[in-house]
């Protein structure tokens, strides 16, 4: 083989529910290396690395370390081929002594009955402490420590258990400028070391300051590894996005004018991930929301929905002042959501599609008072979704667990479409669904805008955001730091904006 | 799929008729009398008591929670329904009184399990504690109350030669598979042992939902414990003990899964007359009382493990259809 680089990852392919999500993956990094890990929100980034940490198996391909082979089916074989993963969020024992976080996997025992032996636990624990540099008691209990602190406590314990690849995953995501400082600090030591490091990050000028290569994914393929000593910020951003728009787009109705009534609008929504988001949606608008994962996207949707805990905010409809704050109250005010994980909020999988279709509208074909549902009227609008929202199933009877991702997506979309709301707010429509049904959904939603539906997209594909709406705004850190309309929004202006890197 | 596994894919799946089936064969040789009407009589009305409070036991197995309060509840309703006739004389004060309380102790179990997330096996554990011990307190030092026949009118008499419990206890069976099966709380009582998030995301007041299946519970008992002392003719300690076992033994074995959202109220009518006719049984075989208990509860084990092989089987046949499918 002529590939010498320590970690030599070759063609891995990961499916989730027949979708691909890992298409044919290689890639490699050498001992004494930072690399670099960039993509957009489902890339197959965090994959990639499940992977690689045995908590996926992967379907094919091959992980070479250091020339040999190792098949990794958990996370105790990750451990045993030298792999550790510092994760965005910490998994240490908060009650538990700092030592005792770091020498879980191997406490030392003595004596016949083989009890921990904490004076060596303690001592080597000590020893890993001063490699990554922190200077805290090992019998302090870890919950005392700063999260800066603990992500160290968890470095030390991979090199405890004598990692030599060690994988960070958006590593600086919860640390101060300091913290990051220190952190980094840490990173040169350990590549001084010979470890080789896998750095995941959004933020390109991390990348650019602490990685020697970076490697981009885009739908779970490597589009290219660049040297960061002489790649740009605009190369990597063209990397990212790529350049070819795939999915083809229906024609949308002209954007309403100023003079279009206000469907909806909110004022300064703030919880604990929103710092006071306000915008407004008019009648016949699709208006998008875009931002990277956490930004507040999805956030904002489920406080207004009423599914997250909204600690202050005012929300008007049709310019009345409204009070949600349950599912039940925004579905009474017209307000419709169809969430990002279809298959725990959008469908009850052992069911049949016509109970998971009717399940918000039953009051509406149910006896008054009564509730008998009239199985009849029911059966009607079932057919009639079934044949105006294209679902492609044996019957209405057909549990929809069995479905397809595209035509449970339908499903699901129908159900919100029968209910007859004013506002619908799609989040993710498109996630894993092939790209028929895509074109097909799509189409669905022009249908019902053009019927007087107004729609807030969430998405992270830019080229769905810029083919279906009208307007878009761009979330960071809880905030909507810009505005695009349709006619101005480019890839490069939203990716570069969210990411916050250098002028694109 | 081999032939022993086909057989023991056919035997999990089937349990409980199989169960039943073997049973029968068993009775008609070794105790062909158990089939007499009289004596199905007496065992229906019997069954029919704790068989109301299994109507409401359904319905909250179905959204994945328990309540061993039941029998409790049944106990100090029925007290409740002998102290207010001494006096008022009146069983219609009585049914409601009885009512009532079953309701507001449901009411509680309710709001505490689902609105503050209680586990409640330990929940309705205490309230049971809480009933019995309320219910002693009513009924004093007496011990055993003896009531005027006058009392014994609505529990003894009959229709049709079919005792009146039996009758109040089928109606009530009908209405509920009539509820479960055509309207809308009964679809979403299934779908939120399913996935209750989905049904919240829908819209739906699930709280609401599943606190009326424990009203419903608490009134169901309620009525259930007038039956029952007006059926022995007063009230003695301890009655209703050990009632909610029977409750939850006809749910699981008539085919209700005690992780929630999968069975059908109409398997619980059948688990309801296998669980009585083998009560019945026992008693005619004249096992002991200990041995009792380690049949029951050896009863239901088997029948939760069941239920989870079931479950495991199933999983087992899907994984392997889709290597089968991936590789062919």
């Amino acid at each position: 083989m002529a590939n010498m680089d320590y970690l030599v990852i070759e063609d891995i392919h990961k499916s989730f529910y027949g979708v691909e999500v890992l298409k044919g993956v290689s890639f490699s990094a050498a001992a004494g290396e930072v690399h670099g890990l960039l993509g957009g929100n489902g890339a197959g980034k965090s994959t990639l690395m499940n992977v690689l940490g045995g908590l996926y198996t992967k379907d094919s391909g091959r992980i070479c370390i250091n020339g040999q082979e190792v098949q990794i089916h958990d996370t105790k074989a990750a451990e045993r081929a030298g792999i550790a993963f510092i994760h965005q969020e910490l998994k240490l024992f908060d009650l538990r002594s700092v030592a005792e976080n770091i020498m879980i996997s191997n406490l030392p025992v003595k004596g016949p009955f083989r009890l921990v032996d904490d004076k060596k636990k303690n001592e080597m624990a000590k020893k890993y402490l001063d490699e990554v540099g922190l200077s805290v008691d090992p019998t302090t209990r870890l919950g005392e420590l700063s999260i800066a602190e603990q992500q160290q406590v968890e470095i030390a314990k991979a090199l405890s258990l004598d990692a030599k690849i060690l994988i960070f995953d958006e590593p600086t995501s919860s640390l101060t400028n300091r913290e990051t400082r220190i952190l980094f600090e840490i990173i040169r030591k350990l590549k001084a070391g010979g470890a080789c490091i896998i750095y995941i990050s959004h933020k390109s000028d991390e990348i650019f300051e602490i990685c020697d290569k970076v490697t981009v994914l885009r739908n779970g393929e490597n589009v290219g590894t660049l040297d960061t000593k002489v790649a740009t910020n605009d190369e990597l951003v063209s990397l990212i996005i790529g350049r070819k728009l795939e999915q083809y787009f229906p024609q949308l109705p002209p954007a309403p004018g100023e003079d279009a009534p206000k469907v909806l609008e909110v004022k300064d929504l703030v919880n604990r991930k929103l710092a006071g988001v306000s915008f407004s949606l008019r009648k016949g608008e699709i208006l998008g929301l875009f931002g990277l994962v956490g930004a507040g996207r999805s956030e904002t949707a489920r406080a207004i929905f009423g599914l997250d805990y909204l600690a202050s905010g005012e929300i008007y409809i049709e310019g009345n002042k409204v009070k949600l704050g349950s599912p039940h109250r925004a579905m009474k005010n017209g307000i419709s959501f169809l969430t990002e994980n279809r298959r725990e909020e959008g469908l009850v999988l052992k069911m049949d599609i016509r109970r998971n279709l009717t399940f918000p509208i039953l009051d509406r074909i149910s006896v008054p008072g009564a509730g008998y549902v009239r199985r009849k009227k029911e059966m009607g609008l079932v057919k009639d979704a079934f044949s105006r929202f294209l679902i492609k199933a044996t019957g209405p009877e057909q549990r929809s667990g069995t479905l397809s991702g595209g035509n449970q997506q339908k499903v699901v979309l129908s159900k919100w479409f029968m209910t007859e709301s004013k506002v619908l707010i799609l989040d993710e429509p498109t996630r894993g669904v092939d790209v028929g049904a895509k074109a097909e959904i799509y189409e669905l939603i022009t249908e019902m805008v053009s019927n007087g539906l107004s729609v807030i997209m969430i998405s992270c594909e830019e080229s769905e955001m810029l083919g279906m709406c009208h307007r878009i705004l761009v979330m960071r850190d809880g905030e909507i730091i810009g505005e695009f309309n349709r006619e101005e929004a480019t890839q490069e202006k939203l990716v570069g904006l969210c990411m916050g890197g250098k002028t694109v | 799929m081999s032939g022993i596994n086909r057989v023991k894919s056919l035997v999990f799946k089937n349990a409980t008729p199989i169960l039943i089936a073997l049973l029968a064969v068993f009775v008609l040789i070794k105790m062909p009398v158990f089939f007499t009407i009289s004596n199905l009589m007496s065992l229906g009305s019997q069954a029919a008591i704790w068989g109301l409070a299994a109507i409401g036991m359904t319905m909250l197995i179905l959204t994945g929670v328990t309540d061993v309060s039941v029998g409790a509840q049944i106990y100090l309703g029925g007290v409740l329904v002998v102290r207010v006739y001494q006096a008022t004389e009146s069983m219609l004060l009585g049914l409601l009184c009885s009512m009532i309380v079953c309701m507001l102790v449901s009411a509680f179990n309710g709001y505490a399990i689902v609105k503050l997330g209680l586990p409640s096996m330990i929940t309705t554990l205490a309230m049971q504690q809480v009933c019995n011990g309320l219910a002693s307190i009513i009924i004093g030092r007496d011990s055993v109350i003896k009531m005027p026949d006058a009392f014994s009118k609505l529990g003894q008499s009959r229709l049709f030669n079919i005792p009146i419990s039996v009758i109040i206890f089928l109606l009530l069976f009908l209405i509920s598979v009539v509820v479960m099966n055509h309207t809308r709380f009964g679809r979403y009582v299934y779908a939120i042992g399913n996935n209750s998030d989905a049904i919240a995301a829908s819209g739906v007041n699930v709280f609401r939902i599943r606190e009326i299946t424990f009203l419903v519970t608490g009134a169901l008992c309620g009525l259930a414990g007038t039956i029952n002392v007006s059926r022995i003719g007063g009230a003695q300690f301890g009655m209703g003990a050990q009632m909610e076992f029977s409750c939850m033994a006809a749910v699981v074995v008539g085919g209700t899964s005690m992780l929630g959202g999968s069975g059908n109220i109409i398997g619980t009518l059948l688990g309801v007359f296998v669980i009585a006719s083998m009560d019945q049984l026992l008693r005619m075989f004249n096992v002991s009382i200990y041995l009792y208990n380690v049949f029951w509860g050896g009863v239901v084990l088997f029948t939760v493990s069941m239920d989870l092989l079931k479950k495991y089987q199933e999983k087992r046949e899907r994984e392997m259809r889709l290597a089968t499918d991936r590789n062919s």
